[in-house]
């Protein structure tokens, strides 16, 4: 390792944030690895070795996405690439700016918002502003050189944000990039508790949801997928049946209506506030299974936007097929006697009484709540070990409940959500991800939720609330009062995440058709919207340019201007006398000229008066002009 | 083909004064990277993406343009090369007008083109702020022409390479090596009268280039401004001829000898008269004098 006399320079610090970002994706110890090196970079010059272990994390990428070559695994596998350069490159910074720029692109197809495009501009212009010599990090002098290159931010600023509104844009034929990594909460396709173990917490954004007023938060379920096929302990969905004469009695009493924005992939399934009458408006083909009251698109859930309703009753079925019902009681033909002793002690006919004793049941056993139980791979296991998490306790009382006759089936989605009271809308993410129970009471399906009989504040506080707060206690010490400076910066914060949320619904839906509305808002042709476009980015160069423009004429000796006058004069002749010439050179463009000898001597006089008016006093200048005003040529 | 292409632009670009740009290795990893970046953002509609891209083409955009400017602002006020001995280094200097920006100055740099005249001064040099000196080797003594020079920058970030050409060619001499002749042999070849010499001030003209500064009145300069050569007139008007014909050895010897000679006479502020089988130049003296006679032997 040897003291790096080139890089010193702290804009490879600014990189450090988009490790956080692509956390999800890498190894922790490639989280502390990355800043540990590149703050090494800003004063040594490193061996190759910290090269070589800097590759071994593409091999953790693969093994949690899978081998796909899918954003999720060139992202971070390009970053890890762009750090090695980094890393090897004994030049100087200034030839690999463009890996800057890269860096920040591969970000952004995960990060749409406004806290990305903020820390991407600070990261360009960091990186500019240090590509330069002699700078200083007093803020007096950053504003200085700010104020002196404005006409650049400027230029720059105006001719992206033209090409970005008049760009023309492509309708999607590429899914969006939002997977969750395996061994990370999130939205759950199957309850697979025999192959999952110890989840860790993932904050990226699931869905956005706009909503007039605030809902309790434990009666906040978002639901997405419904599984009816169980194994005894894993369930799935099987093949639903979506006969038209079943309906929902109309409940018009306690409908709420919301829009979601969903900023992940759920696999088809539209997630809707439980329980879901019908979506209003979309931006893209769904279809309703009315057998499990679920909503799916036909093609891959790409970032779209709904608005829906919902209500918070139950929904009453009428003309439904009780055959059907027998699927909600399948079971696998061998029980465990573990699960057959338990079912005898708390067995019932009711549901409520059932489920009655099965939270008694729970809490007299000490069943505990965790994301990190350790490898369960058998109903027996989670029953001795007697800890887990939501799927776990759902599939318990699920097979509970129809080895005692009563339909029941698991819904995977989310529960939870954060308000923001300035722009009334949900941020709810992957750590609110949940799976609860649904069970057939002759009239409905009844929500019922094992995890808020272990863990109630699980429920009361939301997922992600739960998951970053953790135990009762300081739940309890959350109860007080915040001070001012709290309630300040949670207003102040209110605030931002909600233009941050404005920002990346624009980001998100600023496409083709938005284009083609402003065109017809502006009542011109979509073509001649990009014409203008095309225009205006023309018309800012050429601003640019002028603002470049050689000033040097103006800064002309008063001689030279006179040398120009002569220059008219001696147009026909084809001699052209430039003010930066040499009195030798002038002479002999003179000489080898077509112009008569009388009026060279005249010339070579004039030229002499030319270098006086120039190089000795200033009032021969006069004199220099008449002698060019009297030249007859 | 190519020859053909090549020569085409070679010609184009000696016909105009024109400032040529085109992305350098870098520009062109930096369009090729950005390119990747706009498939990219373009394919998975991602407008966070593509607005980045568009940032990246912004800067590239404006690096274009200033690096652009940096040659474009450059304006030469004098390139000169001076006359000297061959075996030694040719003085030349670069002058900037004031106009350009200063800052800007440290980011060009020159090279001599290859030219007719066979300077092969093949270097590239860093431009200084207004005043850029340095030295040219000449291959053989003869009559030259200064070459075509090039100025030539990859700006502040190295994305774009500018260049233009200075064009305004100006003669300068490599005179023959001086050789020692000693003062017997010098007496027994001059067919001329040695003589003592007297020199007196006659009077002012105008200084030229070529003359001795030693006899610059700054007396004059420091009132006006104005170069005057104080002109001395030899009362003993002792006649050396410097002929060709009375050397022995080789061409480039004797031409040597007499370039040792009229040096000397210079320096003595003697008068000579110079003989060469193909030019004759009247006896005379001062500086005009003696770079005519250089300028003589040195293209014979």
């Amino acid at each position: 390792m040897s003291i790096n006399k080139h890089k010193l320079d702290w804009s490879y610090l600014l990189l450090i944030p988009s490790i956080y970002m692509t956390k999800d994706f890498l190894p922790f110890w490639y989280t502390i690895y990355v800043p540990s090196v590149l703050l090494l970079l800003t004063f040594f010059t490193l061996p190759r070795l910290f090269t070589y272990i800097n590759f071994i994390p593409i091999y953790f990428i693969f093994k949690s996405v899978g081998p796909f070559i899918i954003p999720e695994t060139t992202a971070p596998s390009l970053i890890i690439f762009i750090l090695s350069h980094f890393i090897q490159s004994k030049v100087d910074k200034k030839n690999i700016e463009y890996l800057y720029f890269f860096w920040l692109g591969i970000l952004s197809l995960f990060y749409a918002d406004l806290y990305f495009l903020i820390y991407s501009l600070v990261t360009i212009l960091c990186y500019i502003y240090f590509s330069q010599e002699n700078i200083s990090i007093n803020i007096k002098d950053i504003l200085k050189n700010i104020f002196k290159n404005k006409t650049k931010l400027l230029g720059a600023s105006l001719m992206t944000v033209i090409l970005f509104i008049f760009f023309p844009r492509f309708h999607n034929f590429l899914p969006k990039s939002n997977f969750i990594p395996k061994g990370k909460i999130g939205y759950s396709k199957t309850i697979d508790n025999t192959s999952t173990t110890d989840l860790s917490l993932s904050s990226q954004i699931a869905f956005y949801a706009e909503l007039d007023k605030e809902i309790p938060t434990s009666r906040l379920y978002w639901r997405g997928r419904i599984h009816d096929w169980t194994d005894g302990y894993n369930w799935k969905r099987s093949q639903n049946t979506n006969i038209r004469k079943w309906s929902y009695q109309n409940i018009t009493k306690k409908q709420i209506r919301y829009s979601i924005k969903y900023e992940q992939d759920f696999d088809k399934d539209l997630i809707l506030l439980n329980s879901p009458i019908d979506i209003i408006d979309s931006n893209l083909a769904y279809y309703h299974t009315k057998e499990t009251n679920t909503f799916s698109s036909y093609a891959k859930n790409k970032k779209s936007t709904i608005t829906a309703v919902s209500t918070d009753e139950n929904l009453v079925l009428y003309n439904y097929s009780t055959t059907i019902l027998n699927k909600y009681l399948q079971l696998p033909d061998f029980i465990t006697k573990s699960i057959k002793d338990i079912n005898e002690n708390i067995k019932d006919d009711d549901p409520i009484k059932l489920i009655k004793n099965f939270k008694k049941y729970l809490q007299v056993e000490n069943f505990s709540y965790t994301l990190s139980p350790g490898y369960l791979p058998t109903m027996k296991d989670f029953l001795t070990l007697k800890k887990g998490y939501c799927t776990h306790f759902a599939s318990f009382l699920g097979v509970i409940l129809r080895m005692n006759k009563i339909p029941a089936r698991l819904v995977s989605g989310f529960q939870g959500g954060k308000y923001n009271e300035i722009g009334n809308f949900y941020s709810v993410n992957s750590n609110d991800s949940h799976a609860w129970l649904e069970y057939y009471n002759g009239k409905s399906w009844i929500s019922v939720d094992p995890t808020s009989f272990v863990s109630p504040f699980r429920i009361e506080l939301g997922g992600d609330a739960f998951l970053n707060q953790g135990q009762p206690q300081v739940v309890q010490k959350n109860k007080v009062e915040p001070n001012f400076l709290i309630a300040n910066f949670n207003l102040i914060k209110s605030y931002f995440d909600n233009l941050n949320y404005k920002v990346a619904l624009f980001f998100d839906n600023f496409n083709r058709d938005e284009q083609k509305n402003i065109a017809k808002n502006l009542n011109i042709d979509k073509k001649y919207f990009f014409i203008i476009g095309l225009i205006l980015f023309t018309l800012i160069i050429g601003l640019i340019m002028y603002s470049f423009r050689d000033t040097t004429t103006k800064q002309l000796h008063p001689a030279d201007k006179v040398l120009l006058r002569l220059n008219k004069k001696l147009k026909r002749y084809k001699v052209e006398l430039k003010y930066n010439d040499t009195i030798e050179m002038m002479e002999i463009k003179i000489n080898n000229s077509t112009i008569a000898n009388n009026t060279k001597t005249e010339l070579m006089d004039i030229i002499s008066n030319y270098a006086r008016a120039k190089y000795s006093q200033e009032k021969s200048i006069e004199f220099f002009l008449n002698s060019v005003k009297e030249l007859n040529i | 083909m190519i020859k053909f292409i090549k020569k085409k632009i070679q010609h184009f670009s000696q016909s105009k004064d024109n400032v040529y740009i085109i992305p350098s290795k870098k520009g062109f990893k930096y369009v090729f990277i950005n390119f990747s970046l706009f498939i990219i953002a373009m394919a998975y509609t991602n407008n966070m993406a593509l607005l980045i891209s568009f940032i990246a083409f912004a800067y590239f955009i404006l690096q274009m343009l200033e690096t652009h400017k940096i040659i474009q602002e450059l304006q030469i006020e004098e390139v000169k090369i001076n006359n000297e001995y061959y075996g030694r280094e040719h003085l030349a200097y670069i002058k900037l007008k004031k106009s350009i920006q200063s800052s800007f100055a440290k980011y060009v740099h020159f090279s001599f083109e290859n030219s007719h005249n066979e300077i092969h001064a093949h270097f590239k040099k860093q431009l200084n702020e207004s005043y850029t000196l340095f030295s040219v080797n000449i291959p053989k003594r003869g009559q030259y022409t200064t070459p075509r020079i090039k100025f030539f920058t990859t700006g502040t970030t190295g994305m774009f390479y500018v260049w233009r050409y200075y064009r305004k060619g100006l003669t300068f001499y490599s005179y023959p090596e001086k050789k020692y002749i000693s003062k017997r042999n010098l007496h027994n070849d001059l067919n001329s009268k040695l003589g003592f010499n007297e020199v007196e001030f006659h009077t002012h003209i105008p200084y030229t280039q070529g003359m001795n500064s030693k006899r610059i009145d700054w007396k004059i300069y420091a009132r006006s401004e104005m170069l005057f050569w104080k002109k001395h007139i030899d009362h003993h008007s002792t006649v050396y001829d410097v002929n060709y014909s009375h050397f022995q050895g080789n061409k480039e010897e004797r031409l040597s000898y007499m370039s040792f000679l009229i040096d000397k006479y210079q320096k003595d502020s003697k008068q000579w008269r110079l003989t060469l089988p193909n030019k004759i130049i009247k006896s005379n003296s001062g500086a005009f004098h003696y770079s005519q006679s250089m300028e003589a032997i040195s293209v014979y």
